[in-house]
């Protein structure tokens, strides 16, 4: 892949120049050269260098570390989209990256033109962990850039969308085709509200937030499946207590047992799912120790052992987790 | 009662002492209790004598070389046979496995996939959790188990699935001497039973924890080491004999006792089982054997310790692996606390029957499978 950078252009072409992609176009407007001279942003005054010159120059970087690579494309589109928006005004500007590790020396490159721009603007890269966007705050960010080839999830990427505030720009990106051709139903719904640009083996998908964009990701986002799963959460567990009730008194019907184990399954799961929200994080094992009690108290039963150690361990777990449960969702 | 087609595939080539470990033990009372039949996969390393102690079990000796090693055709074992394996029990949280265990899964979609982790709290907070193969294959997994409480709500935390407690145990089958073990056979006899002087042991406090308990002691105590010695710690135990030459014949080193009625004599003899060591794989397999014979455990604060004493009410605990004073004193204490080691006997033997039978465990695993095709079938 090759940048060309001329004096008004910056244009990113294939190697046999079947495909070209114009990354930047100087803006028509009188004095751009002085554009680091704008009023609000003290720090630039002893610079001479223009934004058009360093963005060149970060173009330039790019070229180097990544003109044989396959996210050269993404990567070039993702500066290309982000340069109005970082620009858009003296605040300073945060950023989310979700992607792969093969991204650092391109996110040193977009944490320097955004420094460049505003001292104090910063660019955070997350670890790979799906849950990773439950813990930050909603409508908190200017821009979020996911890798789709490292984060497929609908979930995840309802959860990044999720918190990114009004009128902040979030772009989806992959070097491969056969990323895209795993979203299906829902996800593809969603990405064709996006802004498309492919270029090459590079596609990607850009969407700028508004309250259509939040109610369209708000249904698939954690927080709503958190709350959607808890709803039949305090019958569920009324359940359980008349079974556990029931076998503390001797009364282990196999069916029982392995309901009770299937409800237990179940809330550990909606436990595990909303481990981010829960003020008790040790809920989910308490869940699981709760079912080897039981399976302990049947199989004694079953064995016709004649201990009271069962029963009471069953009952011990028993209370302490409906105590929990009790705090936690006030049921 | 369904019947699974049991295979079991070891992370390594299996080795004879293995078969009476955890990696098979567990495995193993699972094809007794709901079991077809049951194949250990392995390249072949040695005879394995101790397979006369598993009837039933069958061991495939896969065809290696140096260009097919062990998990490559294991590999190719479970694609042509998986329409045999109704139950495949893996050991070990292993990247080596992800291509094994997930190839599985794809041809087996219906068939259960166990995974014991035989892992440390160190151990688990080093997994490799954002690469996707490892990521593929414990995804793969129906059921995964570990071996200690607290390592049980750290994993799961850590990665927001369901992990089972399921404790290294005894299959007392194995264990004919157990059951008629009486307390008034034993001696005041503390043992400790691995690799002595292995770092992870931690052997030589123990040694110099007993000499100053020895200098203290109202009755007489004996320190019994059993297992292979390194070079490092027999070079401790040299300059120790010099050292302390009044303590040194209380002390003996047997090296490795591969009689097993030979080794569970010395359990029903000892009154106390002690354990230094730095850090266990889970919970040692050792601990259910001394505990079934009836000795308190006197340990230091690895991951399983509050498992194994029950929150220090059928043992003691030292926190800090390397302070030989406070051992010393944990030691001392119960060595003079006869009556204490006299009623834990039953207790302890008590608290193994309930928890840490593997018959009593391969019954769970069974529901816990009944309940992962359950699942299944719901999806």
């Amino acid at each position: 892949m090759n940048i060309t950078i001329t004096e008004t252009n910056i244009t990113l072409q294939t190697d046999d120049a079947a495909s070209t992609y114009t990354v930047l176009t100087k803006p028509d407007i009188a004095d751009y050269g002085n554009a680091t001279i704008r009023p609000l942003v003290t720090t630039y005054h002893l610079r001479t260098e223009t934004i058009w010159e360093r963005f060149g120059q970060c173009m330039q970087i790019l070229s180097d570390q990544y003109g044989d690579d396959i996210h050269c494309g993404c990567y070039a589109m993702i500066l290309s989209s982000l340069y109005a928006p970082l620009l858009s005004s003296s605040q300073a500007k945060n950023i989310l990256f979700y992607g792969q590790e093969t991204a650092g020396p391109f996110l040193a490159i977009l944490q320097d033109f955004m420094t460049f721009l505003q001292a104090e603007s910063s660019l955070v890269s997350l670890p790979r962990n799906p849950f990773v966007f439950s813990g930050l705050a909603n409508g908190a960010w200017h821009g979020m850039i996911i890798d789709l080839d490292a984060c497929s999830s609908l979930q995840t990427i309802c959860d990044a969308i999720s918190k990114t505030r009004q009128g902040g720009t979030i772009l989806l990106y992959t070097s491969s085709d056969a990323s895209i051709d795993t979203f299906t139903g829902e996800a593809a719904q969603l990405l064709r509200h996006a802004v498309k640009t492919v270029f090459a083996s590079c596609t990607l998908y850009l969407f700028t937030m508004n309250g259509e964009l939040d109610s369209l990701v708000y249904p698939a986002a954690a927080e709503t499946l958190v709350l959607a799963q808890t709803e039949g959460f305090p019958a569920q567990i009324q359940e359980l207590k008349l079974i556990t009730q029931h076998m503390e008194q001797g009364d282990n019907r196999p069916e029982d047992c392995l309901y009770a184990m299937e409800l237990l399954v179940r809330a550990e799961q909606v436990l595990l799912a909303s481990y981010d929200y829960l003020e008790n994080p040790g809920l989910p094992v308490s869940a699981n120790a709760l079912k080897e009690a039981i399976m302990d108290c049947y199989i004694g039963q079953c064995d016709g052992i004649n201990t009271t150690v069962y029963p009471e361990r069953l009952h011990q777990t028993a209370q302490t987790f409906y105590a929990a449960i009790e705090m936690e969702f006030q049921c | 009662m369904k019947k699974y087609n049991i295979c079991v595939i070891p992370p390594a080539p299996l080795e004879n002492v293995q078969l009476l470990k955890d990696r098979i033990l567990v495995p193993y009372v699972c094809f007794k209790h709901f079991g077809e039949s049951m194949t250990i996969i392995t390249q072949k390393m040695e005879e394995y004598p101790y397979l006369d102690y598993l009837p039933g079990a069958q061991v495939h000796i896969l065809p290696c070389t140096e260009s097919l090693p062990h998990l490559a055709a294991a590999l190719q074992y479970v694609e042509a046979h998986c329409q045999e394996i109704d139950f495949l029990f893996l050991f070990g949280a292993r990247l080596e496995y992800a291509e094994l265990a997930v190839q599985y899964k794809t041809l087996r979609p219906d068939g259960i996939l166990y995974l014991k982790l035989d892992i440390n709290s160190g151990w688990a907070n080093a997994l490799p959790l954002d690469h996707e193969p490892y990521v593929d294959f414990l995804k793969a997994c129906d059921i995964i188990s570990c071996e200690a409480r607290p390592l049980q709500h750290l994993i799961s935390r850590k990665w927001r699935r369901s992990i089972e407690y399921i404790p290294n145990g005894v299959y007392y089958p194995l264990y004919p001497s157990m059951e008629e073990t009486r307390y008034r056979d034993k001696e005041n006899l503390i043992l400790t039973v691995g690799r002595i002087g292995s770092v992870q042991k931690n052997s030589h406090v123990l040694l110099y924890a007993y000499a100053l308990a020895w200098l203290r002691f109202t009755v007489p105590w004996d320190l019994t080491m059993i297992g292979s010695v390194t070079p490092e710690f027999q070079e401790i135990y040299h300059v120790f004999c010099q050292e302390f030459p009044q303590i040194a014949p209380h002390v003996h080193l047997t090296g490795p006792i591969t009689d097993k009625e030979q080794l569970y004599a010395y359990y029903r003899r000892a009154k106390i089982f002690a354990l230094t060591s730095q850090m266990e794989g889970g919970s040692p397999n050792v601990y259910a054997e001394a505990a079934g014979f009836g000795c308190t455990v006197l340990t230091t604060d690895i991951d399983s310790a509050q498992d194994m004493t029950d929150h220090e009410r059928l043992g003691r605990i030292v926190k800090d692996p390397d302070d030989i004073p406070a051992y010393s004193q944990a030691l001392f204490s119960l060595c003079e606390d006869s009556a204490y080691l006299e009623r834990n006997f039953t207790a302890i033997r008590d608290y193994i029957k309930h928890y840490f039978d593997y018959n009593h465990i391969a019954k769970r695993l069974y529901l816990l499978t009944e309940a992962a095709a359950i699942e299944k079938e719901s999806l």
